[in-house]
């Protein structure tokens, strides 16, 4: 817990010029209250004596003074302050999101978007809140308790002790108090909170499922049964942050006491001047205003300590780094040998799998449903490691390149196609960022969208919906058609491009891909055995292994699984 | 500064609190006048009177009951403003979810689901200060200056002028900041909303991004948001503070003017100490709420600007209560399309144009046609997803409209082109689509998907966490498990879009066994581009940007219909 703590400070550090600057405004400020207090009580006490007004004169000038300086070094603690926390949150946003890109696909384990959603909107709130609610806080408190006891000093000593005791009853006893009684519900509302967006996301995405199984009650009963926990932990928690307020006031109230009782023997004995009663008793009054944040800071620290163990959580997965040397790859040739690989530590799903690709070659990989089909592309873009083998391009092993490196000679269609809620145009864009319009409509033309685009209301800058859900199933497919297309780099890849589509659409495309390939190499996924003589060589999986290779005529002879295939 | 009467409804099951928290409030507030009341007493006692310590005794006695019964008063306060606060949070959230399935379609697909979902968790959560802070300060901002008052005029008329003319210019003030300051919340609450859309966006698709190499640029431009967002969010609090910078000034200022009006009076022996001191000591008491005011109207700002965009919710769409079907059964006969048109609000050519056609009740009727010729638009409109604009869907000659959803989804199961896979374990997964299921019927149905096999060899067999969206399964076996849910259900009819698009021709030929034996006897309707899976169907519609163009069997379409032999030509050439 110290530790995480430590690390967070370790990323403020370089606000810490700034933070000093607005935790010493922030006590000035409640410095001028308590001289404002104190000098008012002063003249009154004076005036009561009916002194020259000469004698009251500096004091008025004070009050003046501190009148007028409290709202302007308040005003100024304010922006400095919210200087530094959106500094932070910018910094700790991008923080997150730079430490978790190397992490997809295959180290985000068991953290789902929803949950990864929470961390980077709600925790990295948490923590950037950390300065104001957590930091400056005790600092100021502290100066102030050192400033109180100072001019309370020249007053008398004693009244020090007078002082201090309440007023550390109230900075340092009512704050553990309630933060004992309430720190394990600050954690747990955060877990439920990220388990409530899960649950509404899960539940957003499968509305179709959830209406047509009649699962809606269901869904909405588990929903409402986490909210009421996250409602009724926060009624707990604010029950007893009610506390902290209520608690200082009297503290506050008990501090005046203490220090009238302490003073009335040393106005007796002329030790300190009966003006003094009120001056000290309203002195202390402003004091008290350190205090308050107190509590709740304590609070705060637990929960960003919280925030910050779950992002560091993710941050901190080690990513080996690779020596940054650029390679020139050309893209020409491609070597799987003798490749194990599984995704979690059980079973391999794919064995011993060797397969040359040559520079401009096509190649064909059938098999049936969960063979191992994907996974090999997984492997080939480099997203997941293998157990033991090797993959090269252009002879180099993958090892020593890095992973852009290998992803820049590659232009893939995958299975599982993803769109962003974005335009048309927005989802192109990723595949080639500065492609012109006549580029993209070309790329359409070639992906057999362009005559569906032009019926578009804003033809490229339609809105496709959310996750692309207002296109219809092949057209989604055929837009990561068109991505790759724009993207036109050495090698192709295509994961059952043709699952959505009809047998004519599907004819075209596959002409495309085919002439768009000419001077490329391609890797062709199908479960759909068409035209397989284009191919040099043909991989046929099954669990994992490869049962035959070779070409189209001599599979046809020598593979009996082949041939099953083939007459389906 | 307005109160929106819609949020203030949100609390009249809650009344008696809110109303028992504020007299709380003004409890608290009757406290400290009795507290200064005291303090100034003891002081002046000793201070002017020359009395000891013992004479004020029963003073300090009284002072420390009152700081108890304050201390109480606060705490109560605000224990029961909570209950407020929860009740509101409680039921605003639950409404919402239970709008987002309430209104079926369209809003799942007019919204990014980041946004929905911020709406539903953080949108309610930003309420919380408004009901929590800012409303019960609006009414203690009020009546404590006044109680103040009440006790300050008649001892002191002049120091009271002085309040009654400065308080009332922090309200107005912030009435003249407040509504630009509120026009700026409700954009930054809306660049908000989007700003969590978008990073539900990118987290989903990292990987899509990274196969264009793509996510530095991304995070780049994440960072341009996040700066941007601190740049506006800097500009509303700058107007924030400014409006605090008033206020505060006024009331320091104020304190300052009382602290030297009283002094000369006292001075010139125009005014006692003791009342001196007293109003002395209220002085800041008095401005205290009124300052606070105008912090908690910004952290209430918030709320308002959320509980605009989360009533828009509510309001949006159809408001689908539940309807109450005239027929006690559904019955199993034939389903009718009759003139059916229907277009989506957001593309200018109908999807579906006048079409008509009879799907017979315990036959197979296929739907072909190019992709986006509007096939999933037809099982959309007969799961009630959709709704024609002009035209009806009869079931045994009754308005499909007109039955209730409950009744109907209980006779159809549906395979959707793009099945969801929640995340949950596999068995979850497909008993989803049977309570009543027990262990050996969801075996069996996986069996039939030809999906047991499979399940048995991960990890956790059955009780395998599938990851989100199915992460961990490949593209054919999220297509079986979404099959076995069908097989599960076992419902008299049964619609499917493209069940075997992903599925390879070894098991395509077993599963296409598999959903012939369940058929039997049902009303199906299949979709499929692989002319194979439905060449045995009873009918086969045509479909042709949005029209229907033939209907028969399919030695009947291959001699009169083009479109049909075309499609099947190009088909049977790549075999
Ligand atoms: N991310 C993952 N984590 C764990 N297991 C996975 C993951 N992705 C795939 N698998 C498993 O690995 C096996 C091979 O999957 P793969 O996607 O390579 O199959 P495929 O040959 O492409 O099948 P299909 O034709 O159905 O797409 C499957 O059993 C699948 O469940
Ligand atoms: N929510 C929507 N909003 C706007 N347009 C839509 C929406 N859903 C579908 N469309 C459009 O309606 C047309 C018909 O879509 P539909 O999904 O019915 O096609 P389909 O015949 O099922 O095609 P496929 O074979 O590719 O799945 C398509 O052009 C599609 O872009
Ligand atoms: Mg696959
Ligand atoms: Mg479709």
């Amino acid at each position: 817990m110290k530790h995480t703590l430590i690390k967070i400070l370790k990323l403020l550090s370089p606000y810490k010029w700034w933070m000093l600057l607005a935790s010493l405004v922030g006590f000035l400020t409640i410095g001028s209250s308590i001289g404002l207090l104190m000098t008012s009580a002063y003249i009154i006490a004076k005036a009561a004596l009916h002194p020259h007004i000469g004698e009251l004169s500096v004091g008025i000038v004070g009050v003046r003074f501190f009148g007028i300086s409290r709202g302007l070094l308040r005003y100024a603690e304010r922006l400095f302050s919210h200087e530094v926390t959106f500094a932070l949150l910018a910094k700790f946003r991008v923080w997150f999101f730079k430490s978790i890109e190397p992490l997809f696909p295959s180290k985000t384990g068991r953290f789902t978007s929803g949950d990864l959603l929470t961390r980077v909107v709600s925790d990295v709130e948490n923590l950037e809140h950390i300065f104001i609610r957590v930091i400056s806080p005790p600092f100021i408190a502290l100066a102030v308790a050192l400033a109180v006891s100072i001019i309370f000093a020249f007053f008398n000593h004693t009244l020090i002790i007078a002082f201090l005791i309440p007023y550390l009853l109230a900075g340092v006893g009512v704050p553990f108090l309630t933060y004992k009684l309430s720190a394990k519900y600050g954690e747990d509302i955060i877990l439920l909170r990220s388990r409530l967006t899960e649950i509404s996301l899960d539940g957003i995405e499968g509305k179709r499922e959830l209406i047509s199984f009649g699962k809606v009650e269901k869904h909405n009963a588990e929903f409402n049964d986490v909210n009421q926990r996250i409602i009724k932990l926060q009624r707990k928690m604010k029950l007893i942050s009610g506390m902290n307020e209520s608690l200082i006031g009297l503290m506050m109230n008990i501090a005046v006491i203490t220090i009238f009782v302490a003073s009335v023997p040393l106005v007796k004995s002329n030790l300190i001047s009966g003006t003094s009663l009120s001056v000290l008793a309203l002195g202390t009054m402003a004091a008290f205003e350190a205090v308050l944040p107190i509590p709740l800071a304590l609070q705060y620290l637990n929960s960003s300590i919280k925030a910050g163990d779950r992002l560091f959580q993710i941050t901190e997965q080690v990513v080996e780094d690779k020596e940054a040397i650029t390679h020139e790859l050309k893209g020409e040739n491609i070597e799987l040998t003798n490749v194990n690989f599984s995704y979690t530590a059980n079973e391999e799903v794919l064995k011993e799998i060797s397969i040359k690709i040559n520079t401009k070659e096509k190649i064909a990989i059938i098999g049936g449903s969960g063979a191992g089909k994907s996974s090999i592309i997984n492997l080939l873009l480099n997203f997941w490691k293998i157990n033991s083998g090797s993959i090269t391009i252009d002879n180099i092993d993958y090892k020593g390149i890095s992973e852009e490196e290998i992803r820049e000679k590659y232009s893939v269609i995958p299975q599982k196609v993803f769109l962003f809620s974005d335009t048309l145009k927005g989802n192109l864009l990723i595949a080639k960022p500065d492609a012109t319009d006549e580029e993209l409509w070309a790329a359409l033309q070639k992906a057999e969208l362009k005559e569906f685009a032009e019926t578009l209301p804003n033809k490229l800058n339609t809105w496709i919906g959310n996750h692309g859900k207002q296109l219809s199933g092949g057209e989604r497919k055929r837009v990561a058609i068109a991505r790759a297309i724009l993207r036109d780099a050495e090698i192709f890849i295509c994961d059952e491009i043709t699952a959505d589509l009809d047998s004519v659409n599907e004819m075209n495309i596959i002409n495309t891909i085919h002439s768009v390939t000419k001077e490329k190499s391609l890797i062709f996924i199908t479960h759909r055995l068409v035209d397989m003589d284009k191919y040099n060589s043909i991989y046929l999986l099954e669990n994992g292994e490869i049962i035959s290779k070779g070409t189209h005529s001599h599979l046809l002879t020598n593979s009996e699984k082949y041939k099953e295939y083939i007459e389906q | 500064m307005n109160i929106d009467k819609n949020l203030l409804k949100l609390t009249s099951k809650t009344k008696s609190s809110f109303v028992i928290s504020i007299i709380s409030g003004v409890a608290a507030s009757a406290f400290t006048i009795l507290l200064a009341y005291y303090l100034a007493k003891s002081i002046n006692q000793i201070f002017l009177e020359n009395k000891s310590l013992p004479d004020v005794y029963n003073y300090l006695i009284i002072f420390i009951l009152a700081a108890l019964l304050k201390a109480f008063f606060i705490w109560y306060e605000k224990s029961k403003i909570d209950i407020v606060v929860g009740d509101v949070k409680k039921n605003l959230r639950e409404a919402i979810n239970k709008k987002l399935f309430a209104d079926k379609e369209t809003i799942l697909l007019d919204k990014k689901s980041g946004e929905l979902s911020n709406t539903v968790i953080k949108g309610v959560e930003a309420l919380d200060a408004y009901f929590s802070e800012y409303l019960p300060q609006l009414f203690l901002s009020a009546l404590t200056p006044i109680l103040i008052l009440i006790f300050v005029f008649p001892i002191d008329i002049l120091s009271g002028v002085v309040f009654v003319v400065t308080a009332p210019v922090i309200p107005i003030l912030m009435y003249l900041i407040g509504s630009t300051a509120e026009d700026l919340n409700r954009k930054q609450w809306k660049s908000l909303n989007r700003m969590s859309g978008h990073f539900l966006d990118v987290l989903q698709g990292i990987t899509t991004l990274k196969i264009f190499n793509r996510a530095k640029d991304e995070i780049k431009r994440i960072e341009e948001i996040s700066n941007s967002f601190k740049s506006s969010t800097m500009k509303v609090l700058k107007i924030a503070f400014l409006s605090a910078l008033v206020s505060e000034l006024l009331s320091t200022i104020s304190i300052a003017i009382i602290a030297v009006e009283v002094g000369l009076r006292l001075m010139y022996g125009k005014m006692e100490f003791e009342s001196a001191l007293f109003v002395l000591i209220l002085a800041p008491e008095f401005y205290l709420p009124l300052r606070q005011l105008g912090v908690r109207y910004h952290a209430g700002l918030e709320g308002i600007a959320a509980f605009k965009s989360i009533q828009k919710l509510l309001n949006s769409g159809s408001d689908n209560t539940y309807k109450e079907s005239s027929f006690s059964k559904v019955q199993n006969g034939n389903i009718e399309f009759k003139n059916v048109t229907f277009s989506f609000p957001n593309r200018d050519n109908k999807t579906l144009d006048d079409i008509s056609f009879t799907i017979e009740s315990g036959k197979t009727t296929a739907i072909v046609g190019e992709s986006g010729s509007g096939k999933s638009t037809i099982i959309n409109l007969l799961m009630q997803f959709l709704e024609p604009d002009s035209g009806e869907i009869l079931i045994s000659k009754n308005n499909l409209l007109n039955i209730s959803e409950d009744k109907w989804y209980n006779q159809v199961s549906l395979v959707s082109q793009t099945p969801h896979i929640f995340h949950k374990s596999i068995y979850e997964n497909i008993s989803i689509a049977n309570e009543n299921a027990t262990e050996n019927d969801i075996i069996e149905a996986a069996k039939n998907a030809f999906v047991h096999d499979t399940i048995i060899k991960f990890n956790d067999g059955y009780q395998s966490i599938v990851g989100e969206r199915g992460a961990t399964l490949s593209g054919g076996e999220i297509q079986r498990i979404a099959l076995a849910r069908a097989f599960l259900k076992n419902s008299p009819i049964l619609l499917m879009d493209e069940p075997t698009s992903s599925i390879d021709s070894i098991y395509e030929k077993g599963l296409v066994a598999s959903i012939k034996k369940l058929s039997a006897g049902k009303t199906v309707v299949i979709v499929a581009h692989r002319l194979n899976t439905i060449l045995s169907a009873d009918t086969i519609i045509v479909l042709d940007k949005g029209k229907t163009i033939g209907q028969g069997t399919h030695s009947e379409l291959l001699n009169s219909n083009v479109k049909y032999q075309n499609l099947y030509n190009t088909f049977k050439r790549e075999m």
